[in-house]
C-alpha cells in the first residue's frame, strides 16, 4: 500500500475504530484521533525529502510522484489513480498540518464526542482523497464525501443558527458538484483512451487535447467550462456564490471553520487549477480575464464587506472571501510570478486564516461573545494572546516579512503585466484590508480595559500548542519561502504556459 | 386452433417452470394456510421466501435465452431473467417486513405471491393478451392488499381509490391496445411494432398515448399518479413497501416491452417518442419532488420520493426509444441497475419506517424527531437510505444516477439532463430534513415521553436492516460484478 493511499484511508479507519471505543471516556476519543491525524501529518512530511521538485506533472503521468494505479471499475474504465506534484503536494501538507492541530482545538467539544472526531475524520479522508485524486470520477467521489460531515459538524456542534447554515452549505456545494457530475460525464463520452479506444475518467488522458473526439469548437467548451466553474466558484466562494460562507463560518465551531477556509476554500482555486486549466486551456485562456475581473471583484468587495462587521468571526470569514481573490486574480495571469503566487496564496491563507479562526476561538471561549465593540483594552490583560493576535493580523494584511506578502507580491507582479487595470484596483484591497485589520485590533486590544474582562484569562498551553506551529510557519515562510515554492515552482510554470500556449479555436 | 393444439410441445413449457413453480406453490400455501392454526404469517414469509429462492437459483440456472415460447406469447430473454430474480429477491424482502405486521395472518403473503406471479408472467409477455392478463394479475391482489386494515377507514380509501384509478387506467389501456390491434392486425408485440411502421394515423397516436396512460397509472407517472401518496398513506406500512417498489418494477418491466411500439411514432408520425418520454419525466420527477417537500409524513413524503424516482427512471427510458439503436444498451443498463439500487434503499427506509411506526407508533416527522439520540441504529440506517435515495456518493443510489446520466449525456439531451440534476438538489431539501430531524434536534416537548424510549430492534428487523444496508453501501463502491451481470443480461 503506497503512502498516499495509507494518508486518505488512515483517518477513515480511525473513525471507524473511534465509532467503537467505549462511551463516555472522551479522553480515549481524543487522543486516538490525534494520534490517527498525527500519523498522518507525519507520513506528509516524510514525503517532503523523497519530493522530486524537478518533476513536472501536471499532465504527465511519469512525473508524478508516489502514483498508485489500479483499476477500480473496469466497467467503466474507473480506475483508483492517485499521485502528486507540485500543485497537489502542498495542499496535502496544509490538510495534514491542520487537521492534526484542529484536534486540540475541538478539546472544549463536550456532546456527542465520538461523532465529532468520527465526522473530523472522515472529512480528512474527503479532503486528501480529492486533492491526491488523478481519476474525474475518483476526484468526484470524495468531493461529495467531504459533504456530509460538514453538514453534521456545522449542524450538530454549530451556533445558534447552525441548522439554517448547514443547510444552506449543504445544498450551495450540491448545486455545484451537479453540475460538475455532467460535465465529468460530457468529458467521459468525449475522450478517447489512447491505449484501449474505450472513454476514460484518466484525467490526464482527458488533458491531451488528441484524446477528445467529440465536439471541440470554443462555444461548447465555454459552456463546460462555466459548468466547471459554478462548481468550483461555489466552494472558492467566488462572488455572487458567496453567500453560505460567512453564516457557515458563524456557526460552525472553531475547528470546523478552520478546516473550512483553510483547506475547503483552497478546493475550489485547486479544482480550477487541477481540471479545467489542463483539460479545457482553450476555453481557460478565452476567459482568463474574466477570472481576473472575478478575482479583483472578490478582493474589493470582500474587504468592503469585511470592513462593515460587527462580529469577528464574520469579518475573518469575509477576509478569506477578500484573499481568495488574490489566488484567482495570480492564476488568471498564467505567468510563472501569478500561478506560483496564487498557490502559494492558497498555502498561506490556509495558515493565516486558520490562526485568526483559532484567535476567534480562543477569545470567544472565554467571553462567549465576538462582538468587537463589546472587547476594548485586551492589550492589558491579555499580552500574549495579543502578541499572537498581532502576528496573524499583520500576516493577514500583508505586511513585508510574513509569508502573506509574498505571496500576494507575487500576484501583484505576475498579474500586473497581463491586467493593468484590475491590478490597481485590486491593490486598493490591501489598504482597504489593512483599514479594516488595524482598526478592528485597536477597538478590540487598546483604550480603556472593558470592566467587564479584567480577570480574563491569557492565552493557555494547549492553544498556543496550536497556534505557534502556524506562527513559526508564517514567519518562516516570510523570511525564507523558498522550501514551498520549491515545490510548486516547476510544475505551475509549465501549467502556466499549458495555457498561455493553447490555441483558441 | 386445432393447428395450434396438434402443433404444441409440452417442452415448449419448460422456460415457464418457474412461473408454473410459483403457481404450484401458491395452490400449496392455500392449502396449509387452511390446516395450521398459529403464526401463519410467520410461516408463510419462512416458507415464501424458501420459495424464492427456489425460484432465484432456476432463474439463473435455467439461465438460457430461448426466445419467443408458447405461440410467441411469451419471450425469455436477458431482461426476463433479470426480472425474475428482481421480484425474488424484491418479494422476499417485502413478505420479511410483512412478517413483523401479520403475524398471524396468511392471506396477506399469498395476495403477495399471486401479486408476483403476475409480476413473472409481465417481465417475459410478448404478447398484448399475456401483457394485459398478468398486468391485473399483479393489480387485483394489490387493491385487497391496499384496503387489508379492515378496521382503519383510510385503508379502506386506499383500496377504493386504488381500484377506481386500475380500472380506470385498465380501460384507457385496453383501449389503446384495441387500436393498434386494428392498425396492424396483430397481438403480438414484435409484429406489431413491425406494423406499426409507416401507419400515420391519429389511430396510433392516441393507442400510444393511451397504452402510456395505463402503465403511466402502475409506475405513477404525472398526470396518472394522484392515487400515489393516498393510498400509500392508507395502506398498512409494511404493504406500502412492497407496492413502492414491486408493482412499480413490474410497470417499468411493461413500459420496457412496450417502448418499441412507442418508439415507431417517430418513423411514422413525425412525434418525437423521446420528446413524449422527456417530457414524462421531467413532469414526473419534478412534481414528485416538489410535492415531497410539504410532507409531514413519512409515508406520504417517500410516496411523492418514489414518484420522483419513477422520474428518473423514465429518463433512461427517454433514451431508449432514442432512434439511434447505440443507446439503447446503455440505456437498458441503467434502468435495471437504478431498480436494483432503488430495490435496496427504497424497502429499506420502509423498513425503518414502519419499525418506527410499530414501535412507537405514528409515521409522523415528530416521531422522528431526536430519534437519532434515543435510537441511533435504526436513525442510521434510514440516514444511510435516505441520502442514497439523494444520491449522494459513496452510497447506491448515486451509482444509480450516475448510470442514467450517463445515458442522458451520452444521447445529448441537455435539457433533461439539467431538469435532472436541478431536481437532485431540490430532493435534498426533503430527504435532508427527515435527517436533521433525526439527528440535529431533540423529540418535541409534547411527543417526549412516547418518542425518547429506547426500543429494541427484533432480529429479524434487525437481519432486514443488514439485507438493505449493506448492498447500499457496497454498490457505491464496488458495483462490478452487477454492471457485469446486467450488461451480460442486456446484449
Amino acid at each position: 500500500m503506497g503512502k498516499l493511499t495509507l494518508i486518505t484511508f488512515l483517518p477513515v479507519v480511525g473513525a471507524v475504530v473511534i465509532a467503537f471505543l467505549p462511551r463516555n471516556n472522551d479522553k480515549l476519543v481524543r487522543w486516538t484521533a490525534l494520534v490517527v491525524t498525527g500519523i498522518v501529518l507525519v507520513i506528509a512530511i516524510s514525503l517532503y525529502p523523497q519530493f522530486n521538485t524537478d518533476m513536472i506533472g501536471i499532465n504527465d503521468r511519469n512525473s508524478f510522484q508516489f502514483v498508485e494505479q489500479h483499476s477500480w471499475i473496469p466497467f467503466f474504465n474507473i480506475q483508483y489513480f492517485v499521485g502528486i506534484d507540485g500543485l497537489s503536494f502542498p495542499m496535502v501538507l496544509l490538510t495534514a498540518l491542520l487537521c492534526f492541530l484542529c484536534i486540540p482545538a475541538s478539546w472544549g467539544i463536550s456532546k456527542g464526542i465520538k461523532g465529532y472526531h468520527a465526522m473530523f475524520l472522515l472529512l480528512e479522508t474527503g479532503m486528501m482523497g480529492t486533492f491526491v485524486a488523478l481519476d474525474f470520477f475518483l476526484f468526484y467521489v470524495f468531493w461529495e464525501i467531504m459533504l456530509l460531515p460538514m453538514y453534521f459538524l456545522i449542524g450538530i456542534w454549530g451556533g445558534p443558527r447552525r441548522i439554517y447554515a448547514a443547510i444552506k452549505f449543504f445544498i450551495y456545494t450540491l448545486i455545484g458538484s451537479v453540475l460538475m457530475l455532467i460535465v465529468m460525464l460530457v468529458f467521459y463520452f468525449n475522450v478517447q483512451d489512447p491505449v484501449t479506444g474505450g472513454h476514460t475518467f484518466n484525467m490526464l488522458h482527458m488533458m491531451n487535447q488528441n484524446n477528445h473526439v467529440g465536439n471541440v469548437l470554443l462555444n461548447y467548451r465555454v459552456l463546460l467550462w462555466f459548468g466547471l466553474y459554478i462548481g468550483f466558484a461555489i466552494k472558492v466562494p467566488v462572488f455572487p456564490f458567496h453567500t453560505w460562507l460567512p453564516d457557515a463560518h458563524v456557526e460552525a465551531p472553531t475547528a470546523v471553520s478552520v478546516i473550512l477556509a483553510g483547506v475547503l476554500l483552497k478546493m475550489g482555486t485547486y479544482g480550477l487549477l487541477r481540471i479545467s486549466y489542463p483539460i479545457l486551456p482553450d476555453a481557460t485562456k478565452y476567459l482568463a480575464w474574466f477570472l481576473a475581473m472575478m478575482g479583483m471583484i472578490n478582493i474589493i468587495y470582500g474587504a468592503f464587506c469585511a470592513m462593515a462587521q460587527k462580529d469577528l468571526k464574520k469579518l475573518v470569514a469575509y477576509s478569506s472571501i477578500s484573499h481568495m481573490g488574490f489566488v484567482m486574480l495570480g492564476m488568471a495571469a498564467f505567468t510563472d510570478a501569478g500561478m506560483t503566487g496564487a498557490v502559494f496564496q492558497m498555502f498561506n491563507h490556509g495558515t493565516i486564516t486558520a490562526m485568526l479562526f483559532l484567535l476567534v476561538g480562543v477569545i470567544y471561549d472565554r467571553a462567549h461573545h465576538r462582538d468587537i465593540n463589546g472587547f476594548g483594552g485586551l492589550a492589558n490583560v491579555m499580552p500574549r494572546y495579543l502578541g499572537i493576535f498581532a502576528l496573524a493580523f499583520f500576516a493577514s494584511l500583508g505586511l513585508p516579512g510574513l509569508s502573506g506578502f509574498i505571496s500576494e507580491v507575487m500576484v501583484f507582479i505576475g498579474a500586473f503585466p497581463v491586467f493593468r487595470t484590475f491590478t490597481i484596483i485590486s491593490v486598493f484591497g490591501i489598504v482597504i484590508t489593512a483599514a479594516y485589520l488595524l482598526w478592528t485590533l485597536q477597538r478590540m486590544f487598546f483604550g480603556a480595559t472593558n470592566p467587564k474582562y479584567e480577570n480574563i484569562t491569557d492565552i493557555n498551553g494547549r492553544e498556543l500548542f496550536t497556534l505557534v506551529p502556524l506562527a513559526v510557519i508564517v514567519l518562516f515562510l516570510g523570511v525564507y519561502p523558498h522550501p514551498v515554492l520549491n515545490l510548486m515552482n516547476k510544475s505551475l510554470s509549465f501549467l502556466g504556459d499549458l495555457v498561455q500556449s493553447a490555441t483558441v479555436l | 386452433m386445432s393447428d395450434l393444439a396438434i402443433s404444441f410441445d409440452p417442452r415448449q413449457l419448460i422456460p415457464f417452470i418457474p412461473e408454473l413453480l410459483l403457481a404450484g406453490g401458491l395452490l400449496l400455501f392455500l392449502i396449509v394456510d387452511l390446516i395450521i392454526k398459529r403464526r401463519r404469517g410467520v410461516v408463510s414469509a419462512f416458507s415464501g421466501s424458501i420459495l424464492f429462492l427456489l425460484l432465484i437459483v432456476i432463474a439463473l440456472t435455467g439461465d438460457k435465452e430461448v426466445g419467443s415460447y408458447l405461440f410467441g406469447a411469451v419471450v425469455q430473454d436477458g431482461v426476463t431473467v433479470f426480472f425474475r430474480v428482481f421480484f425474488a429477491i424484491g418479494a422476499m424482502i417485502s413478505l420479511g417486513i410483512m412478517a413483523s405486521t401479520f403475524k398471524n395472518e396468511g392471506e396477506p403473503f399469498i395476495l403477495v405471491l399471486s401479486s408476483v406471479l403476475g409480476m413473472f408472467i409481465l417481465a417475459g409477455s410478448n404478447d398484448l393478451v399475456t401483457l394485459f392478463v398478468a398486468f391485473e394479475l399483479v393489480s387485483i391482489p394489490s387493491y385487497v392488499l391496499a384496503g387489508y386494515k379492515r378496521q382503519d377507514p383510510r385503508s379502506g380509501e386506499a383500496s377504493l381509490k386504488y381500484v377506481l384509478f386500475g380500472a380506470f387506467s385498465s380501460g384507457l389501456m385496453l383501449y389503446g391496445f384495441s387500436l393498434l390491434y386494428g392498425l396492424t392486425g396483430e397481438t403480438g408485440l414484435p409484429a406489431m411494432a413491425a406494423g406499426l411502421i409507416g401507419i400515420d394515423s391519429h389511430a396510433h397516436l392516441v393507442g400510444i398515448v393511451l397504452i402510456l396512460a395505463g402503465i403511466g397509472y402502475k409506475i405513477a407517472m404525472v398526470p396518472m399518479h394522484f392515487w400515489c401518496p393516498d393510498v400509500y398513506e392508507g395502506s398498512p406500512t409494511a404493504i406500502t413497501a412492497f407496492f413502492s417498489v414491486l408493482p412499480k418494477a413490474a410497470g417499468f418491466a411493461a413500459l420496457y416491452r412496450i417502448s418499441p411500439l412507442i418508439a415507431t411514432m417517430e418513423p411514422s408520425l413525425g412525434i418525437s417518442a423521446v420528446g413524449l418520454l422527456t417530457i414524462a419525466s421531467a413532469l414526473t420527477m419534478t412534481f414528485g419532488n416538489l410535492g415531497a417537500i410539504w410532507q409531514n409524513s413519512l409515508k406520504r413524503l417517500l410516496a411523492y420520493s418514489s414518484i420522483a424516482h419513477a422520474g428518473y427512471i423514465l429518463m433512461g427510458f427517454a433514451v431508449l426509444v432514442h432512434p439511434n439503436t447505440e443507446l439503447h444498451s446503455l440505456a437498458t443498463q441503467a434502468i435495471l441497475l437504478y431498480l436494483v439500487v432503488y430495490l435496496f434503499m427504497n424497502l429499506g427506509a420502509f423498513l425503518v419506517v414502519d419499525l418506527v411506526e410499530r414501535r412507537l407508533g405514528g409515521d409522523s416527522i415528530g416521531y422522528f424527531r431526536g430519534l437519532g439520540k434515543s435510537n441511533p441504529l435504526p436513525a442510521l440506517a434510514l440516514a444511510v437510505f435516505l441520502f442514497s435515495l439523494t444520491g449522494l456518493p459513496p452510497l447506491a443510489g448515486f451509482i444509480g444516477k450516475f448510470y442514467l446520466f450517463a445515458a442522458v449525456v451520452k444521447a445529448e439531451m441537455w435539457g433533461l439532463a439539467i431538469i435532472g440534476i436541478a431536481n437532485a438538489v431540490v430532493s435534498l431539501f426533503y430527504y435532508v430534513r427527515v435527517i436533521r430531524d433525526m439527528f440535529l434536534y431533540d423529540p418535541s416537548p409534547a411527543m417526549e415521553p412516547q418518542v425518547s424510549k429506547e426500543f429494541n430492534l427484533g432480529k429479524l428487523t434487525a437481519a432486514l436492516t443488514l439485507v438493505t444496508v449493506v448492498p447500499t453501501l457496497v454498490l457505491g463502491i464496488w458495483w462490478q460484478p452487477l454492471a457485469e451481470w446486467i450488461k451480460s443480461r442486456v446484449v
